[in-house]
């Protein structure tokens, strides 16, 4: 596995990477369509300083809560 | 072309990429940053520092990311910092629990097994100081105060030394159905009687209008202990300052038992239940 890990710091390249944006709320929008928020797969929208990552699967798009966190590792486990 | 071929071509200067991705050909670590202090200095990680570059390596790095990550051959995944620390602790913390969640797995509802590996987590963390509040909150956020209450007996250990005895002594009973378990085990983490736990929310007025309504709550149903629980220093002085109390000591039938160290404490008092007026008359004639 490819792992990616970035620094809060270089979160906006991150996102600038995958043509995402902040809107003035503060959440991951569609860099193309900012009235379009991005949604974890809980269909959660997802604040900028709730951003912990991005896994494959289209773009899944993590919270860094820690169930949201206890997911990624299940999900990690599953795909071995 | 791979993601270590594209790495080089961008960053000609990357020339240790090849080496720790030869050594480490399962998993391979990138850090970016954007600062001149990387935080994680382990030596089988690429390190990428933005600020180093020009923004048209940049503008190709981002696009590599992105192809690499749309490339079917390639497990990928992008996390920041403190989340992958929380990932890869949680994986050997919870080695460490299985025991303890293997016995609650088809005993508590669903969504409490959940808040429970977390809180599990939790407890072994602040066992090592580390800091929790904000994971606590975390939890609370999603599952509200029902977290909370798991969190602070699965910390002060009542997970194992009281819920999970309670259902090996109920289970012996023949008429035990599982209901039963899950309706004491529900009176516990809705209300756990006979614990309180002192947060920095609290005042001290707080504290002591807990614990004295927890013991009348005890005394009516035959029990006659409580056990407080504080973490940090201005919880602990609350604490002791409720010990003192005359309004408290009147109710207590011995000196509380205290265990503290330098950030908890732990004072199990002991009281007298009320006892039925008819034994008074009986002992009293």
């Amino acid at each position: 596995m490819i792992k990616i890990i970035f620094e809060k710091d270089a979160s906006d390249f991150i996102l600038d990477s995958f043509e995402k944006s902040i809107d003035e709320e503060g959440y991951i929008v569609e860099k193309n369509d900012i009235g379009q928020r991005v949604l974890t797969n809980n269909a959660e929208e997802i604040k900028i300083e709730e951003f912990a990552g991005i896994r494959k699967g289209s773009e899944i798009f993590i919270k860094s809560d820690l169930s949201s966190l206890i997911q990624l590792c299940d999900d990690l486990a599953a795909r071995g | 072309m791979s993601l270590l071929d594209g790495l080089i071509k961008i960053f000609p200067g990357l020339k240790k990429a090849r080496a720790v991705f030869k050594s480490f050909s399962d998993n391979k670590t990138i850090v970016i940053n954007n600062n001149n202090t990387n935080n994680i200095k382990a030596k089988n990680v690429v390190n990428i520092n933005l600020k180093e570059y020009s923004p048209e390596q940049i503008e190709s790095l981002s696009k590599l990311i992105k192809k690499t990550f749309n490339d079917d051959r390639e497990e990928v995944l992008l996390i920041d910092e403190k989340s992958e620390e929380i990932v890869t602790s949680f994986g050997q913390k919870e080695h460490q629990n299985k025991d303890t969640l293997e016995f609650f797995r088809d005993k508590l509802p669903k969504e409490d097994l959940i808040i429970l590996r977390a809180a599990l987590f939790i407890k072994a963390l602040h066992e090592e100081n580390k800091p929790v509040g904000h994971l606590k909150y975390s939890l609370v956020g999603r599952y509200g105060q029902r977290a909370g209450n798991i969190t602070n007996l699965c910390t002060a250990g009542y997970y194992e030394s009281l819920i999970k005895p309670l259902y090996e002594e109920l289970s012996q009973s023949d008429t035990f159905t599982h209901q039963s378990f899950l309706d004491k085990y529900e009176v516990i983490v809705a209300q756990y009687p006979f614990a309180v736990f002192v947060n920095h929310m609290m005042s001290v007025q707080d504290v002591k209008n807990t614990i004295l309504s927890k013991i009348e709550l005890n005394k009516k149903y035959g029990v006659k202990f409580l056990t407080i629980h504080g973490i940090g220093f201005e919880n602990l002085e609350k604490i002791k300052e409720v010990l003192n109390d005359n309004e408290l000591l009147k109710e207590l039938a011995q000196s509380p038992e205290i265990e503290s160290g330098q950030n908890f404490i732990t004072v199990r008092i002991l009281f007298v239940p009320i006892v039925p007026s008819n034994t008074l008359t009986n002992k009293n004639p």
